[in-house]
């Protein structure tokens, strides 16, 4: 069987797939928030040397791997609105910005809020820390620049740019606690390594970083739903969507 | 219960980190809902507006 997934690159097309997968990703995300947030707080025994301030990797991890990873899709979706000059490429990454921009916030005030028990400051100007906060600023640049042009087929091109340029700055976010000497610590779990933490602590953290991604899954093609009518209204297949006519929204 | 909600001390700095997070998750679900709302309530405007049309000069009986 063969599927044409460019059929699903007309936003006409993609809008009824993108209404009906987003509360399944709600669902599956809370569900999965549930499970972790019990494993977390309450099943993970406390650390050895950190106590119970630890527990804020529950929400820490996820959110600093999804503000990266939000923009790598971001940063994907510019290059093919670019390439191939497709609609709902742009419209893609204009849904993801606001949900990096979370991620990126939760990252840094949960960050934060462990750094000021266990290094004694709620922040330091370390590479790390604000590489995350240049990654904040990009968010709210790529947001600011769309809202700053009308036409949105020129907003599409510019934020896709903007995107571009700014994606120098994952590697660094990434690479900051080996290229220089941090405050923050070097990574505690890698793909070429076993992980350096309990097992029933690690359980607890894919719960979560799964939570965040059904969630972040969710809220873009939410989001996505909103920008496809927004830009499209008028068109005949608008019009005659039963939302438009009392069904609920 | 008192115990987790202590958290051994660290209180203040754990539900702090989790509050927020909570608070500005919430922020973005309700942004997204009145997003939709008003989206759709603006698409149903768009709609209900009479189609523009013009009469041509060159045949006023006719619509262009």
């Amino acid at each position: 069987m063969t599927v044409n997934f460019f059929r699903f690159a007309s936003p006409a097309s993609f809008y009824p797939l993108a209404r009906r997968a987003a509360p399944w990703c709600f669902g599956v995300a809370a569900v999965l928030l549930a499970a972790g947030l019990s494993v977390g707080l309450v099943v993970a025994p406390t650390d050895a040397t950190q106590g119970d301030a630890y527990r804020i990797i529950f929400l820490h991890v996820p959110a600093a791997w999804m503000s990266m990873f939000i923009y790598l899709v971001m940063a994907f979706w510019s290059v093919l609105a670019l390439g191939y000059n497709t609609r709902l490429s742009a419209m893609m990454a204009q849904a993801l910005a606001p949900t990096g921009a979370l991620m990126t916030f939760i990252a840094l005030v949960t960050g934060a809020f462990w750094g000021r028990p266990t290094w004694g400051t709620y922040w330091a100007w370390d590479a790390r820390m604000t590489s995350e906060l240049i990654l904040l600023f990009l968010y709210f640049g790529i947001i600011a620049l769309r809202n700053a042009i009308d036409d949105p087929r020129r907003a599409d091109k510019a934020c896709a740019v903007l995107t571009l340029v700014g994606a120098v700055n994952i590697p660094i976010i990434y690479f900051s606690v080996k290229w220089w000497n941090t405050l923050h610590q070097g990574s505690t779990i890698s793909m070429t390594a076993a992980p350096k933490m309990a097992q029933v602590m690690l359980i607890g953290l894919v719960l979560m970083v799964f939570a965040a991604w059904a969630y972040s899954i969710g809220t873009a093609l939410a989001r996505v739903t909103s920008i496809i009518v927004e830009r499209e209204r008028g068109a005949a297949w608008v019009a005659q969507l039963p939302e438009m006519h009392g069904a609920p929204a | 219960m008192s115990e987790i909600l202590a958290m051994g001390g660290y209180g203040f700095y754990v539900w702090t980190a989790y509050g927020v997070s909570a608070v500005a998750i919430a922020v973005e679900i309700a942004l997204l809902r009145a997003r939709r709302r008003r989206t759709l309530a603006e698409a149903r405007l768009v709609d209900a507006e009479p189609e523009i049309t013009t009469r041509s000069a060159l045949d006023p009986g006719s619509l262009a």
